[in-house]
């Protein structure tokens, strides 16, 4: 269906809910929401044409519309395209450790499943789930359970073989769950965004997020940022839902509880929820003059995440069943003292807060392209309007406990997706929060952002009235909008963490202004055939020694090629930041030269350095 | 239903023309940006066009964040006098190597410190790279340096002279030269880590000088990043005479110093005391870990003899 095919109304009532849509449907109609019928009309149609078997019927198991085969052809495109593309990535230094835990909680799991009296066994969960407790276990705890289904043998590193085993690697087995949950969440910014404005805006919103290089990147790690970007969206949507519907006030809880078993980003969900429920509330009171009931004070969905959240969330962090208050405390005290990284911005390294309160600002429009930060805007501002100037509805549903905001009611999702989309952005901000590092720190906004750009899509096309030239002129302004985007990330591949926006000027213009190069120590894909003549020890710099030994698992490390302090090696990395400078330096001093033998750059500029001691160099240093 | 939310036709035409307008800028913008700009024979270019110049004029770079790259396709941009200069002084002409035009760069406005802004005087292509050469007259002439005549020095403590043929070794410490980290940008210097309180005399007996004597003195430490410890003292004499006495904390980076001499040959001594140890480093406090100053001196005739 293209978007002219798509007639949208003024609200963005129809989020796919759990429920049929046929009952979607009849949702909307007293919400001023007759011209949103039509939007699910064409898609609807096909099912409703069949007759199905009564079974099948009560199952509701009918031909699914086009656009839910769409997204689910598009998340798996995803995952598939993650699952190949990032073989080429290497080990990030925190999945080096993420690694070393995931097999730790596995091995857990596998104890337990073989013996089911084991569970209450404290000293062998502590001993599990000592490493890296400074995080929630879900998603490593489920890497850790792919790479014993799926993964190749790991290879001694006493007897390495010839070639790498046959089989996934390790390592790629691992990534496997983080880049399934980014699959599903370009799945459902697909429908979202096709609920609220038909084909242009699904695929705009799900191309929004997973054709950013930061996020492209981000999604194939075993890693919480993207997957944690999922979850809060996931919440998000069923909060949405649960303000009409009980069955997801229900779910909304443990939705929560496992967003939170991803990580810490996720503790925000709660209040921010509540803030745009009682906004929501005191808006219908004063601007629609409805009275309040008290079934409306304290409603399933807040309960639901009030209580369940921290039941499953505990239940998911066996880490978490002894000592509980204390483990917590310290978890919570980890991330509110978290120590400071270095980061660079506009040619300043900083190491201690404050950050400049624009840095988050400013590494956004640095990273994400600007036709797409100026549709995010201008939906976020149409949204809020139509919910300002929104007269109240004739006609509603009586409020329950189950559905405080049932139909006739407003939901705000202006305010719903400025909370969302804004508040991540606003946290890094504020000067007092530690400095995190990069980008993916925000990444959480982004699902809402995407979103924002799909309600741009509809409100102007809408307006701009076309006629049948639209169905000509909007898919070509889409690949324009996306197309960017997409270029970087093809480009950037598999390095964009480093990657930079067009009209930064990609990465050389972002090494002009001074924006940072890379954190992680993962860029080495063009050195592999280098680093497999050099001599050892190697100075591996940024690379974590946990990474290291990933790719000695997996038959990757070049056997002579072993790991030792600068003062003894004879060949070195060293990962391009400013605050690096000093690393690179001991490296001359140490090996005796200036000139690295290789350097590995995107797009001219130096990301890894490769440097070895050359006895006959003329670059040697005298 | 109409309620006035919707934006008007005239303005949805214009929001969306100006979205797509940007976009259509990103995609021209994403041809220059996303593409490797220097090809292999840019390099060789470059690398024909420096094996032409003097080698008394040294080379640096209009392109800082290049500098890996070049270092490795360009032996002359290895070199310490390209990689580690003091400052723009001794260079009466010189040449810089850039990408597109880039033909100046902050890093040499600021080792140009006090001298006038030199004038270029020719630019040659060199496909994506371009080699700018400069003259600046009043740079004046090196005519010796601690650092790179550091074998010769005479280097000695209170409790005696220092052994060693590179880095020296005293009771009290370490001397010796190297590349200091500067605010993230590399010198090379004389390096000295020495105890608590500790003095350390370098000495140049027959200095040949010009008019003046100028140096820079640092802390090659992370800590100068996070906080300013107990200063340096540094002291200069020529021919015993004290001419100058400075205290120097890290947080004032790369300073530069100078003294007026007498053109001629002199005896020159700088002696430095070194703060109390303790510094702050990527993992925290470390108490036993000392204030490494960085100190070079060269002498320069500047003026016309």
């Amino acid at each position: 269906m293209s978007d002219v095919e798509a007639e949208h109304g003024p609200e963005m009532a129809s989020v796919p809910e759990p429920e049929a849509e046929h009952e979607a449907e009849t949702e909307r109609v007293p919400e001023a929401e007759h011209e949103a019928e039509a939007e699910r009309v064409p898609e609807a149609a096909p099912a409703s044409t069949e007759a199905p078997p009564a079974l099948a019927r009560r199952l509701r198991l009918g031909r699914p519309p086009a656009h839910w085969l769409l997204a689910l052809a598009l998340g798996l495109l995803t995952v598939v395209m993650l699952a190949r593309g990032h073989r080429d990535v290497g080990y990030a230094r925190d999945e080096g450790v993420y690694f070393e835990a995931s097999r730790s909680y596995a091995a857990w799991v596998a104890a337990v499943a073989e013996h089911p009296g084991r569970l209450g066994d404290r000293k062998l969960r502590d001993q599990h789930f000592k490493v890296n407790h400074e995080h929630p276990v879900l998603m490593k705890t489920l890497a850790g359970l792919s790479a014993r289904w799926l993964a190749a043998p790991a290879v001694d590193p006493a007897r390495p073989p010839a070639a790498p085993p046959s089989g996934m690697p390790e390592g790629a087995a691992m990534r496997l769950p983080a880049q399934l949950l980014a699959g599903l969440g370009v799945a459902l910014l697909f429908l979202v965004g096709h609920a609220w404005g038909g084909m242009g805006a699904g695929l705009l919103a799900a191309g929004w997020f997973i054709l950013l290089p930061r996020v492209a990147f981000h999604a194939g790690l075993h890693a919480f940022d993207v997957p944690i970007a999922v979850g809060v969206l996931v919440v998000a949507l069923a909060y949405r839902a649960a303000l009409r519907r009980r069955a997801w006030g229900i779910a909304l809880g443990p939705l929560l509880g496992v967003a939170i078993a991803i990580k810490h980003n996720a503790l925000f969900m709660g209040p921010l929820l509540a803030l745009h429920y009682y906004l929501a509330l005191a808006w219908a009171r004063w601007r629609h003059g409805r009275s309040i009931t008290r079934a409306q004070w304290l409603p399933l969905p807040l309960l639901s995440m009030a209580v369940l959240a921290p039941l499953v969330a505990w239940a998911l962090w066996p880490w978490m069943w002894s000592d509980t208050v204390a483990r917590l405390q310290e978890y919570l005290e980890f991330h509110r003292s978290h120590s400071w990284y270095n980061m660079e911005l506009l040619g300043t390294n900083y190491n201690q807060p404050p950050m400049p309160v624009s840095y988050p600002a400013l590494m956004t429009w640095a990273t994400v392209p600007t036709a797409l930060l100026l549709l995010s805007g201008v939906g976020l501002w149409l949204a809020l309007r139509r919910d300002l100037r929104a007269p109240a509805p004739e006609g509603s549903a009586t409020p329950r406990f189950g559905a405080p905001l049932p139909r006739g009611w407003s939901r705000l999702d202006g305010p719903w997706l400025l909370l969302l989309g804004l508040f991540p952005i606003a946290l890094i901000s504020l000067p007092s929060t530690p400095i995190f590092g990069g980008t993916k720190h925000w990444l959480t906004a982004y699902p809402f952002l995407a979103l924002a750009a799909a309600v741009a899509w509809r409100e102007l096309w809408d307006a701009v009235d076309l006629g049948p030239r639209r169905r000509v002129l909007a898919p070509v302004a889409l690949a324009l909008c996306l197309g960017p985007a997409a270029i970087a990330t093809a480009d950037g591949h598999p390095y964009n963490l480093s990657q930079y926006a067009p009209l930064v000027g990609g990465p050389r213009g972002a090494a002009d202004l001074g924006l940072n190069r890379g954190f992680w120590g993962h860029a080495m894909h063009d050195l592999w055939p280098t680093l497999q003549q050099a001599p050892g020890p190697l100075y591996l710099h940024d690379l974590h020694e946990l990474a290291r030994q990933q790719y000695e698992r997996e038959g990757r490390w070049p056997p002579q090629l072993r790991p030792g302090p600068v003062n003894r090696a004879r060949s070195a990395l060293l990962f391009h930041e400013l605050h690096m400078a000093e690393e690179e330096q001991t490296i001359w001093e140490s090996l005796d030269t200036t000139a690295p033998l290789q350097v590995l750059s995107l797009d001219d500029v130096p990301l890894t350095s490769l440097y070895e001691t050359p006895p006959d160099d003329p670059h040697a240093v005298p | 239903m109409s309620t006035g939310a919707s934006p008007s036709r005239r303005a949805a035409r214009i929001g969306l023309g100006t979205i797509v307008g940007v976009a259509l800028l990103e995609w021209v913008a994403s041809a220059s940006a996303y593409r490797t700009a220097i090809a292999p024979a840019d390099w060789e270019a470059a690398s024909l066009a420096l094996a032409e110049l003097p080698p008394d004029e040294p080379v640096w770079l209009g392109t800082p964040w290049l500098a890996p790259r070049a270092r490795m396709h360009l032996p002359r941009l290895a070199r310490w006098d390209a990689v580690a200069p003091a400052d723009l002084r001794g260079a009466p002409r010189f040449h810089v190597l850039g990408l597109g035009d880039d033909e100046w760069s902050t890093e040499l406005e600021d080792d140009l410190e006090d001298l006038a802004t030199p004038s270029k005087v020719a630019t040659r292509s060199l496909g994506s790279l371009t080699l700018s050469t400069y003259e600046q007259p009043a740079a004046g002439t090196v005519l010796a340096d601690f650092v790179d005549q550091a074998a010769s020095l005479e280097v000695s403590t209170p409790s005696g002279p220092c052994r060693g043929r590179g880095r020296r070794t005293c009771e009290e410490g370490r001397v010796g030269v190297a590349v200091a980290e500067v605010d993230y940008r590399p010198r090379r210097c004389l390096e000295l880590e020495l105890r608590d309180g500790a003095t350390v005399s370098l000495r140049y007996p027959a200095m040949p000088t010009g008019d003046v004597l100028r140096g820079h003195l640092a802390v090659d430490d992370f800590n100068a990043r996070l906080r300013s410890d107990a200063p340096v003292r540094l002291r200069v004499s020529v021919d015993g005479q004290r001419m100058a006495q400075w205290l120097v904390s890290d947080e004032q980076g790369w300073w530069p110093f100078a003294v007026a001499t007498e053109p001629g040959t002199h005896e020159v001594e700088l002696e430095l005391s070194a703060a109390v140890r303790g510094t702050w480093q990527r993992g925290g406090y470390e108490e036993g870990r000392v204030h490494a100053p960085c100190v070079e001196l060269r002498s320069l005739q500047e003026g016309s003899r």
